[in-house]
């Protein structure tokens, strides 16, 4: 590796780089090198400041691909050694991986990951490693109620982690800084597992992506995206092939017929993944001359194939001298030697360059990062961890940014039934409570999939970006093939919702956006809390009511809002809103107030930043939390002011 | 061939053109016919015909794929005996009468599925890896110059069947006899054929078989008449590598770690450990989790635990360690067609070692490694 630029590189860098060469991890050196991150360059944006970052050496062009990663290279719960282990004691999800991480960083020098593993930096300072003084200046965020739990959740996996240490002392040695024991030992690794890790497909899961993992986030300002095949075999994470997906092959030669009727570039969206990827796989096939049988058989679906699994090649005929027919067969014989020629080369460059290793490289499955905004060069090449506000960065990754178009702040369930039990009556704040939970799922479907108005609004955008990346990328076609194979387009984002306390639903909370508005839960709930007791008497008590009006109230909420955004006047706002359901401007005004109220008091347990934060510490660890936390708290309350600012308006013209 | 061979027709379905063009491989079979007007009707009669060279007792051999650039000198040897028939009231595997030669049962487990079996199981597991190793004593003793592979899988599949057991390849993946004959450059998977044995090859003879619900699977390399000293030495130091991984068994240990302890023994003697076929799981299923690769750093999953059971069977090269396979979808070859050479068994972890549960019989014939 001889363009990496040796001055700028510390011993762990290093060694780093050298192990992404054993690793088969390549990227672009003429076009981004890996930097000792400056922690003066972007103050707010800084993973750690032990950290690594990304810098382009040259202007990055949309769709360049910057570096390959080998699945082979990154550490899941599922591809880690301790698999089995994991399998018989039924541990998964984001505490197998922190188990799995912790295991390698346990055998030191031995672990293939050590070169990855020692550039790693003790820990990531999220939230749960905080101490008293600096959770103090957290009173009355959104973090500091997600800090309870985790607090919670983090004793029992540790419990967890305990009795297997003991079920298996053979395995789990304390050693090289790990000390199974700590807690301490197991929150460090716990807080890179979490500010670091990300999925990479169906069978691994989240994991520990080396390189990807030291591309720093940019809110809505990234440059590069990761590209994965997801639809992996989910029995083994096989992308191309395999005992269980042959399995699956074969059903589908049985289904043929109807593969074949769904060939359409429509079916993208659906549930076709895996179809897809057959077709990949068997694609592939074609220029493989171990599988080419394979392929021909599956093409025919032929009933003969038992006899032609050993079945010789087809000879060439002779006459009566036994002289092969090549010369009155010339199509045929140039085929034949066409197939050779092949054969050779394939051969050939096995045997010349072993380094090359073509056979194998072909079938490596990888993660591809793309340049997906262009990049001046000199200047930090981002990702993007996903769409998320201040809390969940601060809480998962340890950082904040002061512009963040996606930033929330929520307001808890028990917070909506108080407001209830004042403006009506205790009683039916209970029985409101009894409905959410008798239809909890009206409210989980809905956090997953939003409104069916939002989502559509929200594909039209996404058309109109994609439209304008055509302008300025120039021609998509070609590069962007992979992703019609089947190939998915990834975030840094976390998709398995259970690991993730925020997303607990134990205790479901209503976030309003960075426009001011409101989950349209929130308002549906308060617009049934203090609904007519005839009209309430009657959702109680049934079941099929309650499911067609709930919805309905949703809709309602939405459409009025919008209306009322887009400053149509009461009376349009409410006559639009009221084509899906009706519902009274008095009853729509008592709705704005005690929203109103209920942002207030969140505004009002959050409190005064001279009083909850006081003077910043010296210390440059606390100074650097205390920062965030002035950080988190200034964006949270910006989000509930713009919020009371927008319904008080409502309320004036609705009273007016 | 006369001149009467232009009143011959076309033999192909639905042509009676006039046909004076003949099948190779018919004519060296000295078959009566095989007449076709053209390829392309011989393309199309292929499928049907082809059967007529399955013969038996053929007075002539031949390569069935003759525009294949083999990697050495070894050629596959048509036409292959016949399948070879199992009685009924011996239990198959699944995968016996599959036509695809696909076992569900292995298809539905993950790879992080490794099976630890309970002290009843493993009776069952040590009576049917005994028998296992009676039936390759049994081959090894066949074993001579002029023999041929053939010869020794009728041997091998008589020897199983007459222990009620099923021969575990047969039909696996469609695999068409009942062991694996792997000789000189074949690194694994060598179908047996109608080749004699050469005074001076290498020979693996690669047992597995099914009794009770479960598979006994070991192999050994023998050699044939006077072998030269390199490849004694070959033979020699894959026995070894085998030995050095199996004295690394016991609990605890990271599957992934074998493979160091192989390697670097196959590198100091000048060797090269062969990368595309490892170890594995052996019991309930012919093959399962964990997958245990020969070659050091590999990130295999598992970790020992009493009760598993796998084989370790390394393949040692005298050249480069890749590997590429026949047309007939099975025997691997080296690409140099230098030898390759390797040993197998199955092993349990004890609660504080191993248990070889293939090992020598007090019968066994005597081992030629002593040299």
């Amino acid at each position: 590796m001889s363009t990496v630029n040796s001055s700028s590189c510390t011993e762990k860098l290093q060694v780093l780089l050298q192990w992404f060469e054993e690793n088969k991890i390549t990227f672009n050196q003429e076009a981004i090198e890996v930097v000792e991150h400056k922690p003066t360059k972007r103050s707010s944006n800084i993973v750690s400041p032990e950290g690594f970052g990304i810098v382009a050496r040259r202007n990055l062009q949309h769709e360049e691909p910057l570096v390959v990663i080998p699945k082979t290279a990154i550490i899941s719960a599922a591809t880690s050694a301790l698999a089995n282990i994991f399998y018989d004691e039924g541990l998964a999800g984001s505490l197998a991986l922190c188990i799995a991480v912790m295991y390698e960083m346990s055998l030191g020098k031995q672990s293939p990951w050590y070169g990855y593993l020692q550039s790693l930096p003790e820990n990531a300072d999220i939230p749960v490693l905080w101490d008293a003084q600096a959770r103090k200046w957290l009173d009355g965020t959104d973090v500091a109620k997600w800090l309870e739990r985790d607090d919670a959740s983090l004793r029992d996996d540790f419990k967890s982690l305990q009795k297997l240490v003991a079920d298996y002392p053979r395995i789990f040695v304390s050693q090289n800084d790990i000390d199974w024991n700590s807690f301490t030992c197991f929150l460090n690794a716990t807080s890179l597992v979490s500010s670091r890790a990300f999925s990479v497909d169906i069978f691994r899961g989240n994991s520990m992506v080396p390189f990807a993992d030291i591309f720093n986030h940019k809110t809505a300002g990234e440059n590069v995206h990761v590209e994965s095949e997801e639809m992996v075999c989910p029995m083994c994470g096989e992308a191309f092939g395999c005992e269980h997906m042959e399995a699956l092959e074969a059903m589908d030669v049985e289904n043929e017929s109807e593969l074949n009727e769904d060939d359409d570039d429509d079916d993208e969206e659906n549930n076709h993944g895996h179809e897809h990827r057959i077709d990949k796989y068997f694609k592939d096939c074609k220029d493989c001359n171990d599988c080419e049988e394979d392929y021909e058989d599956v093409e025919s679906g032929s009933e003969e194939e038992e006899e032609e699994e050993f079945g010789e090649e087809l000879p060439l005929l002779i006459d009566s001298n036994g002289v092969s027919i090549e010369e009155d067969n010339m199509d045929e014989v140039q085929q034949q030697d066409l197939d050779d020629e092949q054969y050779e080369e394939v051969e050939s460059s096995d045997e010349e360059d072993e380094e090359e290793q073509d056979g194998e490289d072909k079938w490596l499955d990888t993660l591809d990062m793309v340049v997906f905004k262009s990049c001046k060069a000199n200047s930090e090449v981002f990702n993007t961890y996903g769409e998320h506000g201040s809390a969940y960065l601060l809480h998962r990754y340890g950082f904040c940014d002061s512009q963040n178009p996606f930033e929330s702040a929520s307001l808890d369930l028990e917070m909506v039934f108080q407001a209830i039990a004042i403006a009506n009556s205790e009683t039916r704040a209970s029985q409101v409570e009894e409905l959410v939970s008798k239809y909890r799922d009206l409210f989980v479907d809905f956090h997953r999939a939003k409104s069916h108005d939002e989502e559509e609004e929200e594909e039209d955008e996404q058309e109109d970006e994609e439209e304008e990346q055509d302008v300025d990328g120039g021609n998509r076609d070609g590069i962007n093939d992979k992703d019609q194979d089947g190939d998915v387009e990834m975030s840094e984002d976390d998709s398995d919702s259970d690991s993730d306390s925020e997303d607990n639903n134990s205790m479901p909370s209503f976030s309003i956006d960075a426009p001011g508005h409101p989950d349209v839960n929130l308002v549906a709930l308060l617009v049934l809390g203090l609904a007519d007791d005839s009209v309430f008497e009657q959702l109680l008590h049934s079941e099929d009511l309650f499911r067609q009006y709930f919805p309905l109230m949703r809709r309602f909420w939405l459409a009025f809002q919008e209306k009322l955004d887009a400053g149509a006047s009461v009376a349009a706002s409410l006559r639009e809103a009221n084509k899906v359901t009706t519902v009274k401007k008095s009853s729509a005004a008592l709705v704005c107030r005690v929203a109103v109220a209920l942002a207030e008091k969140r505004l009002e347990s959050l409190g005064e930043d001279s009083a909850k934060l006081g003077i910043k510490p010296a210390d440059p660890l606390q100074g650097q939390r205390w920062e965030n936390a002035k950080q988190l708290r200034s964006n949270e309350r910006k989000i509930l002011q713009h919020f009371i600012k927008a319904y008080k308006k409502f309320l004036v013209k609705l009273s007016g | 061939m006369t001149d009467a061979a232009s009143k011959h027709t076309c033999e192909a379905e639905g042509c009676s053109k006039v046909a004076s063009l003949q099948c190779p491989n018919c004519v060296k079979l000295e078959l009566e016919g095989s007449f076709f007007c053209s390829q392309d009707c011989f393309r199309k009669s292929w499928s049907v015909h082809k059967a007529k060279h399955q013969v038996e007792n053929p007075k002539t051999t031949y390569d069935p794929f003759p525009s294949y650039k083999y990697t050495g000198s070894l050629r596959p040897v048509y036409p292959l005996s016949p399948r070879r028939a199992v009685p009924k009231n011996i239990p198959p595997p699944d995968y016996a009468n599959d036509p695809r030669g696909y076992s569900r049962m292995e298809q539905s487990y993950g790879n992080a599925q490794i099976i630890a079996m309970t002290p009843e199981e493993l009776e069952k597991m040590r009576h049917v890896c005994r028998l296992g190793r009676e039936v390759l004593d049994i081959a090894a003793r066949a074993i001579k110059v002029g023999v041929t592979t053939d010869e020794i899988d009728r041997i091998v599949h008589e020897a199983t069947i007459e222990r009620k057991a099923y021969p575990s390849p047969l039909n696996y993946y469609q695999f068409p006899k009942s062991v694996c004959t792997s000789v000189n450059e074949v690194v694994c998977h060598g179908i047996p054929d109608q080749r004699p044995l050469h005074d001076g090859d290498i020979i693996n003879i690669d047992i597995s078989l099914f009794k009770d619900g479960f598979h006994a699977d070991l192999n050994k390399t023998y050699f044939v008449g006077n072998v030269d000293p390199e490849s004694k030495k070959l033979v020699k130091t894959t026995r070894e590598c085998l030995q050095k991984a199996i004295e690394m068994v016991k609990p605890g240990v990271r599957y992934r770690d074998l493979g160091s302890a192989i390697e670097a023994h196959a590198t100091a003697n000048g060797f090269s450990v062969v990368r595309t076929y490892c170890g594995h799981g052996v019991g309930k299923m012919f093959h399962s989790a964990p997958n245990i690769p020969h070659y050091a750093k590999n990130k295999a999953i598992g970790i020992m635990k009493p009760g598993h059971v796998f084989t370790i069977e390394p393949m040692i090269n005298a050249g480069s360690y890749h590997d590429q396979t026949w047309r007939d979808n099975w025997t691997a070859v080296t690409v140099d067609g230098k030898r390759s050479a390797q040993f197998e068994h199955a092993i349990l972890v004890t609660e504080n070692g191993y248990e070889v549960l293939t090992g020598r019989l007090p019968d066994s014939p005597p081992s030629q490694l002593d040299f």
